[in-house]
């Protein structure tokens, strides 16, 4: 049985006319972006182009639709739970025999749904690139699941702070915040990581084995930062090896894996993240948290 | 079917149910009256699984609602006083979304929300958009959506709070027609009158603490100690009152041209006898009642006036 929360959001989605007024400007800003990148780079061109373009082209669109999507998804998701409460309907939810994890799943997939209107409806936009070559089906395919896992995690976080925080406004404000903020702290905290290695590194505190353990620490805190996040996509598409070039840099050492990307383990860490905050926000919702057995209140 | 066992629940300093004991049988009708603030919402809640009690237990046929919710929610029906709807949604949506949510499956939703629609008389409004609705329909529509798992026992909050005189009387109506579905409903209300029509049993609340319980006339009893009684003859109300002044058990005698009343703080029996005294003595009873208890007045009574709405 589909979700019944899903099931009523997908209603209600398709009926809010913001919706469609809201697509329509985001193809249009697309199609601006692409416009605008098409005659950068030429392509019209007698002469020919240069195919590479295309996949610099294609790299700053999908860069483009993550980035706004790291924006759209927290304004849409962080009134999952926030907006229940406000609308003074959770209390009917949580009397329902729907636990609070099908609630907040219900929640994320209503906004992966929006996610995935949006990507759907931008593929028309993207078809102009495949029109000129350069861009494989199945690397765009890998990339839009990449998209969706990266939403997902996006979405968990926003309905986190909608389960702690009781207004709409100050929870999408919180979750674009936190999203700053890891884009941020994470890069800073690479860089002390690495600054500590490399000291007692070089005082024989430490020796080379430890490079392993060091490249993977950072590539699990970098992991959730958006930016390393599109270069892994960059990287993947490309087949070129940045990440990993510049976690070697930084640690002195060889450290990669023959097939693994980095963005597999990115996919893999934002599904554990996104699990752990959805089990957390389905915590938080529950009214009465469940005593242990055998422990007798009266 | 409810037992409710040395209940607190507190906010900071303020306690709001204060070691609340409270038993409602299998299939009664339970007035749950109160002053604001007494503790009534507070002490649904808590029975609905929606807030953890500080101490006491809460208990739905035997199983722990602190511990047991998940077990005991096919078994509850809740309806808050302040709600919301989702306006997008068609009435008929509005249920079924409803029905989702305790997983009925979609071939018997049909069935379910023609009959809910039917019992509130929102029938000929299931394709019309909840946001349409009167405040009156809306809590309608609310009732029948806490039925539509055909829940045990029914937990109502002010099911007919912020409602017009017109919308209250459509409203008594269908909590009137909840009596024949064989549910045990607990109700609170400020409309007192009206619950001790329906009600096999009320509970007073006040500071959090249960004052009294029982049946309307009970309560009546516990606090006038006195049953008043009408008597209502053909002719000669001046021979009832000669022969009630002989017996001591009489007392407040009060006469009227065709009626007199009495107070009395004997048992049926000796009420029997004080009619079989009446006929033998000849005098034409055409009626002998006891005065049905007014909650109203019950409620003013032991709450000491504190009554706001």
């Amino acid at each position: 049985m589909l979700n019944p929360v899903f099931r009523k959001d997908m209603r209600v989605l398709f009926r809010n006319i913001k919706v469609y007024i809201g697509l329509a400007v985001y193809l249009f800003v697309l199609l601006g972006v692409t416009n605008l990148i098409l005659k950068m780079i030429n392509i019209n061109n007698y002469n020919g182009f240069n195919p590479e373009y295309i996949m610099i082209a294609y790299l700053v669109m999908f860069g483009f639709q993550m980035l706004t999507l790291t924006f759209i998804i927290p304004a849409v998701t962080a009134s999952s739970i926030s907006g229940e409460r406000e609308r003074q309907t959770l209390d009917f939810l949580l009397v329902t025999r729907m636990s609070g994890w099908d609630i907040v799943v219900g929640k994320l997939m209503s906004s992966l749904l929006l996610v995935g209107l949006l990507i759907v409806a931008s593929m028309p936009i993207y078809a102009i690139l495949f029109y000129y070559g350069g861009v494989s089906v199945s690397g765009f395919i890998l990339n839009t699941v990449f998209l969706l896992i990266y939403s997902c995690f996006v979405g968990s976080i926003a309905v986190f702070f909608s389960t702690i925080i009781k207004k709409t406004a100050a929870a999408t404000a919180v979750s674009n915040l936190f999203i700053i903020g890891i884009t941020i702290g994470t890069g800073i905290a690479v860089l002390i990581i690495v600054g500590f290695y490399n000291t007692l590194l070089g005082a024989g505190t430490l020796s080379q084995s430890w490079s392993r353990v060091v490249g993977a620490l950072c590539i699990i805190i970098c992991s959730t930062n958006p930016v390393v996040c599109f270069i892994s996509v960059v990287d993947s598409q490309v087949g070129s090896n940045v990440l990993w070039t510049v976690i070697n840099d930084l640690i002195e050492t060889d450290f990669s894996f023959q097939y693994l990307q980095v963005w597999h383990f990115i996919a893999v860490i934002y599904i554990i993240l996104s699990v752990l905050l959805l089990k957390l926000s389905a915590r938080n919702i529950l009214p009465v948290k469940r005593k242990k057995q055998g422990k007798h209140t009266g | 079917m409810l037992k409710i066992e040395g209940l607190v629940k507190r906010y900071g300093k303020f306690t709001a149910v204060d070691h609340l004991d409270m038993e409602v049988n299998k299939g009664s009708i339970y007035g749950f009256v109160g002053p604001n603030g007494a503790g009534k919402t507070t002490t649904m809640k808590i029975m609905a699984g929606l807030l953890s009690a500080d101490e006491g237990s809460v208990y739905i046929d035997g199983m722990n609602v602190s511990e047991d919710i998940d077990a005991l929610k096919d078994k509850i029906g809740y309806m808050p006083d302040f709600f919301g709807v989702y306006n997008d949604l068609r009435v008929d949506e509005y249920m079924d979304f409803y029905a989702g949510t305790y997983y009925i499956p979609y071939e018997q939703r049909k069935d379910i929300i023609d009959n809910l629609l039917e019992l509130v008389d929102l029938k000929d409004k299931r394709n019309f958009y909840v946001d349409s609705l009167s405040r009156g329909m809306k809590q309608r529509l609310c009732l029948a959506r806490s039925l539509i798992h055909d829940p045990e026992i029914l937990i109502l909050d002010e099911p007919a709070s912020g409602l017009d005189p017109r919308a209250r009387v459509e409203m008594k109506e269908v909590l009137k027609q909840l009596r024949t579905l064989d549910k045990t409903i607990i109700i609170s209300s400020h409309i007192l009158p009206e619950l001790a029509e329906m009600c096999t049993e009320i509970g007073i609340i006040n500071r959090g603490r249960l004052i009294d319980s029982g049946s309307v006339n009970e309560i009546m009893r516990h606090i006038s100690k006195e049953r008043i009684i009408d008597v209502k003859v053909l002719e000669g109300t001046e021979n009832a009152v000669k022969i009630l002044e002989q017996l001591p058990e009489v007392t407040d005698i009060r006469e009227n041209t065709f009626d007199v009343s009495f107070g009395c703080n004997g048992t049926d029996e000796m009420l029997s006898q004080v009619l079989s005294k009446l006929v033998s003595a000849g005098v034409p009873v055409i009626s002998f009642t006891e005065r049905e208890g007014n909650l109203e007045d019950i409620f003013m009574k032991l709450t000491g006036g504190e009554e706001d709405a």
